[in-house]
């Protein structure tokens, strides 16, 4: 598989309409999309309400005027990566039956802000006010990064921006193949292409408008070919009947994929939800049963998997992971002290907290930001 | 609609037409009281049905109060056969609406009729609210199954034998499995948030494994509980409560077994308690000390530091000594379930 070139088609479809505030109507972000959707429709308001019907065919364009640069959602009882989010969209239409971002339930829509400009001048306003440290920055927490990259050719902005900064490293994580845009791009090692993965029966039953799995795996492959280090996220780990075996399969899979040096780490994180959007999935999506699952209240006040049950899904992973690539970097998304000792043996705060371990693994996978202190 | 006060001949209702009404299933005991003594004082309704004939709207027990009673007439309100039935049902049910508190009956049967009767926004917009129901169709879909089940359903949660929400996820079961619920929660006669407990742990159950909420009522364990001669009602309840508790976390309960376990073996001395965090998240456990002055309370602080540094303390407190599972989650050991 490594290095074969692939070509899939997704079932995400190119949106039909493109519903623009008047403010960003001039923006370069609103004329790709027209350049690369120029049979879309085109809708031009004074503001696009927050409280409208969901339509899947349409993609808002809207001025933001909140920060674009966000800390990562963490909670003081559990240990967070330290990762920044860049916040350029929200919303996805992969329809993946567990995504929190179905009780965003006043923004149905795919939206991206149009004002591209601020972004960036704040992005790079923040990288250069703190060159001392080590800048490990992301776009797919409130949408997928890279779902509508084939038409708002985002990356080819992104991705040359972090080339030229050695403070900063960008992680594009998707569940989909849509990479093209990443191929020729000066990247110089500083953008990491990241997968979301999942055992194969939830990635079939739970995530039906994704790319498959080979088809990520495809991607990865070919990314890797382009030279682009690599990063896998098993978010939301599902316990299910078989869940050794699936997720055994699938990282028997993605280590015949993919070379393990090329990836700079590995997330794991048990499935937890917001007691809110329970109701929510068992309303849209009744055959998912996994809700029903033996999840406890968490300090966040999310619901989670009893602690037994996290250990034993984390544990069996790493153990998997460590055989084939003992240095790898593994972490956990989200959890607690006593969680990490009992999987890895020690906390992240035996060695300095996670945020400095992934700093770690930037500098030894990714040859990056080695001129900065741990 | 046009409407006279005239005396209507009850020989002449048509008293199997029952499509104007909002049963309350409430004893009519007080009703006839007032009514021997006081007479019908507030004329009933009923419309002229154009063929010399009148269909009662709203009065039914007052009307069959005075049939039973052998009054030949009654002067009731009477809307000429021009009038649209559907104008004189939400006339009907906004009289209603003001009458003062309505009972779980009356609501289930007003959201049944105003349903049929005007749109899904203008229900949510005009009467939930005053009906005190939440405007979401899944809600709504709940009173018209509870509006359908038999009286049983709607006499049980009026008289307050079940709580209006245990009703409405009863009526959501299937017929035989609602009827079994219903008789489950008259014989436990527990506070409605154990009612409510009791039945969300049956449906999680069911939903967790595929099952229908009958299959979990019929489980053997499940019904020995219930059948258990030597259990009063209090009993039961908590009985089955822990049962449910058992089948929806086999896992939590297992720890927290073990865990009991653990520290019976450790022999903490009397006074000393130690308490796991809740359901085990997280890493804030808590020591809990009782005495009675400083010469106890040193010797209980010695035998506590001395237990602390001990291999069994470690242990209690650590979960690698879980039983392995199988991949369906299944504790190797301790607990087995059979339907």
């Amino acid at each position: 598989m490594k290095g074969e070139v692939f070509t899939a088609v997704m079932i995400v479809k190119p949106p039909g309409k493109i519903r623009v505030e008047e403010a960003v109507l001039d923006s370069d972000l609103v004329s790709t999309l027209r350049k690369n959707l120029p049979h879309a429709k085109l809708e031009v308001a004074d503001r696009i309400s927050e409280a409208v019907e969901p339509d899947p065919d349409v993609v808002e364009v809207v001025h933001f005027k909140g920060r674009f640069l966000k800390s990562c959602p963490g909670t003081r009882h559990y240990s967070c990566c330290g990762y920044r989010i860049l916040h350029f969209g929200v919303q996805c239409n992969l329809a993946c039956s567990y995504c929190v971002l179905q009780a965003y339930l006043n923004l149905p829509n795919l939206r991206l802000f149009g004002n591209t400009r601020e972004l960036i001048a704040e992005l790079e306003s923040e990288l250069d006010s703190h060159t001392e440290r080590l800048h490990r920055i992301g776009t797919g927490e409130f949408t997928d990064s890279l779902l509508l990259d084939p038409w708002t050719e985002w990356t080819t902005r992104l991705v040359p921006l972090f080339a030229q900064r050695n403070n900063a490293v960008l992680e594009l994580k998707t569940k989909t193949n849509f990479i093209e845009n990443l191929r020729n791009l000066d990247h110089r090692g500083h953008t990491i292409a990241s997968w979301s993965l999942n055992a194969g029966l939830i990635a079939k039953r739970e995530e039906p408008r994704a790319a498959s799995l080979d088809e990520r795996f495809h991607a990865a492959a070919r990314c890797a070919s382009w030279g682009y280090p690599l990063a896998f996220h098993f978010d939301p780990m599902i316990e299910h009947e078989g869940w050794r075996k699936g997720y055994g399969e699938i990282l028997d899979r993605l280590f015949d994929a993919v070379d393990p040096s090329r990836v700079v780490w590995i997330s794991l994180g048990a499935f937890r939800f917001m007691p809110d959007l329970k109701p929510l999935i068992r309303g849209k999506h009744p055959r998912s049963r996994y809700i029903h699952g033996e999840f406890i209240r968490g300090l966040d006040d999310k619901m989670r998997y009893f602690r037994d049950i996290r250990i034993e899904l984390y544990s069996f992973m790493l153990e998997r992971i460590r055989r084939v690539d003992p240095d790898l970097c593994v972490y956990l998304c989200m959890e607690g002290r006593d969680i990490w000792r009992e999987v890895f043996g020690f906390s992240p705060e035996d060695r300095g907290g996670l945020p400095n371990m992934l700093d770690s693994a930037v500098k030894e996978r990714m040859n990056t930001g080695n001129d900065f202190a741990a | 609609m046009n409407a006279l006060f005239i005396p209507v001949r009850l020989e002449n209702l048509d008293w199997q037409e029952r499509s104007f009404e909002i049963r309350s299933c409430t004893p009519d005991s007080r009703l006839a009281d007032s009514l021997d003594r006081f007479g019908i004082l507030v004329p009933p309704w009923v419309l002229d049905n154009g063929a010399g004939g009148y269909i009662p709207v709203d009065g039914f027990k007052r009307l069959s109060h005075a049939r039973e009673k052998g009054v030949a007439s009654v002067e009731c309100r009477v809307f000429d056969s021009t009038a649209a039935r559907g104008d004189l049902l939400l006339t009907r049910i906004e009289t209603k609406l003001f009458e003062g508190p309505l009972n779980p009956a009356e609501k289930a049967r007003i959201v049944s009729l105003l349903w049929e009767t005007v749109s899904f926004e203008h229900l949510c917009e005009k009467y939930l609210p005053v009906l005190q129901i939440p405007a979401r169709r899944e809600v709504v879909d709940r009173w018209l199954c509870l509006a359908a089940r038999g009286d049983a359903f709607l006499e049980a949660a009026v008289s307050g034998k079940i709580c209006d929400r245990a009703a409405l996820l009863l009526a959501e079961w299937e017929d035989a499995a609602g009827e079994k619920g219903l008789g489950i929660l008259k014989d436990l006669r527990c506070s409605a948030s154990i009612q409510v407990e009791i039945l969300e742990g049956i449906i999680q159950i069911a939903l967790r494994d595929d099952a229908s909420v009958g299959d979990v009522l019929g489980r053997r364990d499940f019904n020995a509980v219930l059948d258990d001669p030597h259990l009063n009602h209090r009993q039961k309840t908590q009985t089955l409560r822990s049962l449910l508790t058992r089948l929806r976390f086999p896992r939590l309960r297992a720890r927290e077994e073990r865990f009991a376990n653990e520290v019976r073996r450790v022999r903490l001395p009397g006074g000393v308690q130690i308490v796991p965090p809740p359901s085990f998240e997280g890493d804030h456990w808590q020591l809990n000390l009782h005495f009675c002055g400083i010469p106890e309370l040193q010797s209980l602080l010695d035998e506590t530091r001395r237990i602390a540094g001990s291999p069994a303390m470690a242990k209690l407190m650590s979960s690698t000594q879980q039983e392995s599972m199988d991949e369906t989650g299944t504790p190797g050991n301790s607990l087995t379930f059979r339907k």
